[in-house]
């Protein structure tokens, strides 16, 4: 029977506890009459029935038990939420706006970092052998690692692995065309160059139509597909979009598929509109004239696609790639031929390809963003944090109001874990609703983050997708905010004395004691995370006010940028040159320039050339020192700019194609190549790929200019008047300085160009600052942002910490009351207050020195011009810190000493 | 000041079979838990037979509900086991049983009137 009794016993646990508590005896008592009448009756079936009965009670009911248990608790927690409606909407907002926050980072920092390609078929099973964080083109050479392939290194690599069932090519860059619709007005669309197989490595098919196949690479039919966005958008969803003609430039491509809603190809973070077949890009001249992009001429290789595989069966990612390399090796060999030195030979092998997964895809900005989230994911989840410890700190203070109650429940039989169990119920009902609401805040705050990365990349795009690992992750951070500002204050509630509470003996109570302990705690650990957010907030914005005032080199008002499309212009390559020096002289002439000159790199323009190079006098011991930067300019390229010539001389207008050939060096050019010497007169040689040399006499060396970028240090260039360095069909990006701080307008600028060439295309007309902007966007964004994190935290920091020192001033009234009637002076009790303010603020502040030491180091690669360590940062940070608690602290003080003693010691609390 | 309604008997009809069986075997004489168990499978031959869990559940509810409610002391003075706890069906009990009776009483009245069953 004791066997019996205990087995009944651990069916029992089943139940809930208070269901247990409440009739666990009689059902103790009536389990043991039923047994031992069975066992009486000798029926052995009779005793089986019994257990077999029991045990489906505690499978069925028991859950039962528990669930009523549970909606009762949810019924209490929503009448208390009802009888307080202050309190609920202020913990369902700041809830609701703290994990709607932590949320909408998360879903931004997850898609952009580790989301794989929506709508592609097992994209685990994806190969990427070009580099997924770069996109761009390279004419020319390269080496060691392959950053994109060129279009018969990919036909290579299609017909002859084992080792990818598949493979597609992409253009690595989104580009972007004036394109028209039917007879409609001409417009900017994004499209991409593909391969036939692009759609079906991919492992995605057409909503509407057909997509292309592998026929497409070689048949001759002027085929578009167009995204399911640029359909809804452009054409109003209408089903008849098949055989509508898209037009870009003079060639109309027709329709012949939609893609599936939510499918934007290989790269994530872009939405293109369109793909065109890779074969139609020399038709549609991206790059000129000469810009047929498909067929390399040695030695110069045209670098410009993505090229991804699907793996075979059984076959590894590294065997893949081995295979790959062996392939790609042997194109190499047959592409350079044997015709050079060994040496030279060896530098034009020594390239290889990196496979890399391609379940994420590629990504323009993923390398850019990825540490700026990483680091504003971790200072909301903070920010969380405090503002849960700020609810807890709040339920904590308003515990006293409820002790009476609780202790009554107490003292009448209820267990202190079902009054624990009922208010955790409370603080988790709200946290549920604020996590509801927080899916909204979460999807507006997403679009809002998407718009500032697109201040940095224009071409920046990503939906909310409100997936299950984004409503797990809601519904943790529901649970941790629930546990997390419920569980302390309920486990304080219940620490309380009967006979103390209902008697109001609550002077110097544990309970209260206690109470006031966690609080302080409590307001410590605000104190210590709040200090890391304000030290990295300061940290970001000195960052973004040193980049914005950043010694450039030159000034920056009053320069204009400007550039041409001269893809259409039909002149050969002197012809071209010829019109850029008319551009720049009818430039001159516009009202208000002061001078013009021409880049062909530009100014922040993102792109960079560089070329080898031996140099008289110079010995290079490393690689690095046989290559150096170079741009090819345009007379008083300098002056426009702004740029001072150190020595010799600028460039200018004689600087032709028919006279010697000169160049300019810049400071770090001198200083690494001509270390000590006078540069002028002597030769820098460029040396191609064919081993030929053309030799450049230095005439001038200029300070250093910040003109490709802000953190990097100014890279050693030399500078080659146009006509002397043979350059592609590109127009130069034309730099028009004016005498005051504006820019020219744009129509002044188009009259100027007309007069030169009738109908030439503007592509781009910005000033400087403009062209800047997006540089410093991304900086400026993540400090925004720090700051407003850090302000909330500083905020939410000061309620705590008013609330708590109110609370124990309140309780503590007798104890002033009794100190002011023995004579003590209103300062002296103010001094008081504040001395353990300061006491309070000593623990957090030390851990939150610690913590702004450790979580510096996520952020140093952001910061410019400021060390993560920076003394003044830190003092700066705690000087406000203390300030604004202390600040808090006041009132509470002066309340403190304005205490009447009579009516304090009288009133009863 | 707040106006509550009570329910009405037949706000909580249909009554389980457990309930219902409850509330007879309470219909005529205050019983302690064990003892409406042997009642209820003394009436139906054996045929219901009430777990612990089942049956202490549907006290639970009916407490609440307010159809039965807890005697203070035992109403059998020779009783000396304290752990019983004695319950009597309430005058709102006995309106509910009544209720679920007569909708029983229109339930096998309809089944007659089709044909279903034979009628008397």
């Amino acid at each position: 029977m004791k066997r019996a009794h205990a087995l009944f016993g651990a069916l029992l646990s089943c139940y809930p506890a208070p269901f247990r508590q409440e009739y666990g005896d009689e059902m103790r008592l009536m389990f043991t009459d039923q047994l031992r009448d069975a066992r009486q009756s000798g029926a052995r079936r009779t005793e089986a029935a019994l257990w077999a009965r029991a045990v489906l009670d505690a499978c069925t009911v028991g859950p039962k038990e528990h669930v009523h248990v549970i909606v009762q608790d949810l019924r209490y927690a929503l009448v208390a939420m009802t009888a307080r409606p202050g309190f609920a909407a202020v913990a369902i907002l700041s809830l609701a706006l703290g994990i709607g926050a932590t949320t909408a980072i998360f879903s931004l920092w997850h898609q952009v970092l580790h989301a794989s390609l929506p709508e592609v078929r097992e994209p685990q099973q994806l190969v990427i052998l070009s580099d997924p964080n770069d996109s761009g083109m390279w004419r020319g050479r390269s080496d060691a690692v392959r950053s994109w392939l060129t279009y018969s290194e990919f036909q290579s690599l299609r017909d002859h692995s084992k080792g990818f069932t598949s493979m597609m090519a992409t253009q690595s860059s989104l580009g972007t065309w004036q394109v028209r619709i039917g007879g409609g007005d001409w417009e900017e669309g994004r499209g991409r160059f593909v391969s036939g197989e692009f759609f079906d490595v991919l492992g995605t098919s057409a909503a509407i139509g057909q997509v292309f196949t592998r026929a497409d690479d070689d048949a001759q039919r002027p085929a578009i597909v167009i995204s399911d966005h640029y359909w809804r958008r452009r054409f109003g969803g209408r089903p008849d979009v098949l055989g509508a003609t898209v037009s870009i430039g003079k060639t109309p491509l027709t329709v012949i598929g939609v893609t599936r809603r939510g499918f934007v190809g290989e790269t994530s973070g872009q939405q293109p509109d369109f793909w065109i077949p890779l074969r139609l890009q020399p038709l549609l001249n991206l790059g000129g004239p000469s810009g047929d992009w498909l067929h390399d001429a040695t030695p110069d290789k045209i670098m410009w696609l993505h090229v991804f595989g699907r793996l075979a069966p059984g076959v590894t990612m590294a065997q893949a790639a081995a295979e790959a390399n062996a392939i790609f090796r042997s194109d190499l060999e047959a592409f350079y031929g044997t015709g050079q030195s060994t040496e030279r030979r060896r530098e034009f092998l020594d390239q290889r390809l990196d496979a890399h997964p391609g379940a994420s895809g590629a990504s323009a900005t993923r390398a850019a963003i990825s540490q700026s989230l990483t680091a504003l994911l971790v200072a909301v989840s903070v920010l969380l944090v405090i503002a849960c410890v700020n609810l807890a700190n709040l339920l904590l203070a308003r515990g006293a109001a409820r002790r009476s109650e609780i202790a009554i429940r107490l003292a009448l039989g209820a267990s202190r874990s079902r009054i624990i169990r009922q208010l955790v119920t409370e603080s988790l009902t709200l946290a549920a609703i604020g996590g509801f609401v927080a899916i909204g805040v979460a999807a507006v705050l997403h679009a809002a983050l998407v718009r500032m990365v697109t201040r940095t990349d224009a071409r920046f795009a990503l939906d909310f997708r409100l997936d299950p690992l984004l409503l797990m992750f809601v519904g943790a951070a529901t649970l941790l905010g629930g546990l997390l500002f419920g569980l302390l204050p309920a486990w304080h509630a219940t620490r309380t004395s009967a006979v103390a509470a209902i008697t109001e003996q609550s002077r110097g109570a544990i309970g209260v004691r206690g109470q006031a302990r966690s609080g302080r705690l409590l307001v410590g650990v605000q104190l210590a995370l709040s200090l890391p957010l304000l030290v990295g907030a300061g940290l970001l914005t000195r960052t973004v006010l040193n980049l914005q005032n950043a010694d450039l080199g030159f000034p920056t008002r009053g320069l204009a940028l400007v550039r041409f499309d001269y893809r259409d212009v039909a002149r050969d390559s002197a012809g071209r040159d010829e019109l850029s020096r008319a551009l720049r002289q009818e430039l001159q002439l516009i009202p208000g320039v002061r001078t013009a000159s021409f880049s062909r790199l530009g100014v922040f323009s993102g792109g960079e050339s560089s070329v080898s190079i031996e140099v008289e006098g110079f010995a290079p011991k490393t690689e690095a020192e046989r290559g150096s930067g170079y741009d090819v300019v345009g007379p008083g390229y300098f002056s426009t700019l702004g740029v001072p010539i150190l020595r010799g001389r600028d460039i200018v207008d004689s600087d032709g194609p028919t006279n010697a050939l000169v160049c300019v060096v810049n400071e770090a050019f001198a200083a690494k190549f001509f270390a000590g010497q006078n540069p002028l007169g002597l030769r820098v040689s460029s040396v191609g790929d064919d081993e030929s040399r053309t030799s450049y006499r230095v005439v001038g060396v200029s300070k250093n200019a910040r003109t490709q970028g802000l953190r990097e240090d100014v890279v050693p260039r030399f500078f080659i008047p146009l006509g002397q360095r043979t350059v592609s069909s590109y127009s130069p990006v034309f730099l028009v300085r004016s005498a005051t701080a504006s820019i020219p307008p744009l129509a002044a600028v188009r009259t100027a160009v007309e007069r030169a060439e009738a109908t030439l295309p503007i592509t781009l007309f910005r000033s400087l600052d403009e062209q800047m902007a997006p540089i410093v966007a991304q900086d400026r964004t993540t400090a925004q942002l720090a700051l407003v994190f850090g302000s909330v935290a500083l905020a939410l920091a000061a309620i705590g910490l008013y609330g708590v020192l109110s609370y124990a001033v309140a309780a503590r009234s007798s104890e002033i009351a009794i100190r002011m009637a023995l004579g003590a002076q209103a300062r002296r009790v103010i001094g008081m207050i504040l001395r353990e303010t300061v006491g309070l603020m000593a623990g957090g502040l030390v851990a939150g020195g610690v913590l702004a030491y450790l979580g510096s180091r996520l952020i140093e690669s952001r910061l410019y011009g400021v060390a993560p360590r920076d003394p003044l940062t830190l003092s700066l940070a705690t000087g406000l810190l203390v300030l604004v608690a202390l600040a808090a602290a006041y009132l509470p003080a002066r309340r403190a000493s304005r205490v009447d003693p009579m009516l304090a010691l009288h009133e009863p609390r | 000041m707040a106006t509550t309604i009570d329910p009405t008997p037949e706000s909580l009809l249909p009554l389980s079979g457990a309930v219902f069986h409850i509330l007879v075997a309470l219909a005529d004489r205050d019983r302690h838990g064990y003892a409406i168990m042997q009642d209820v499978s003394a009436r139906t031959s054996g045929q219901v037979q009430l777990s612990a869990g089942t049956l202490y559940s549907s006290i639970r509810r009916l407490l609440e509900q307010g159809l039965i409610e807890e005697l203070s002391e035992s109403p059998d003075r020779s009783s000396t086991d304290e752990r019983r706890r004695y319950y009597r069906v309430t005058r709102f009990g006995r309106r509910v049983a009544t209720a679920e009776v007569a909708r029983l009483n229109n339930l096998v009245k309809q089944a007659r009137a089709t044909g279903l069953v034979p009628g008397t």
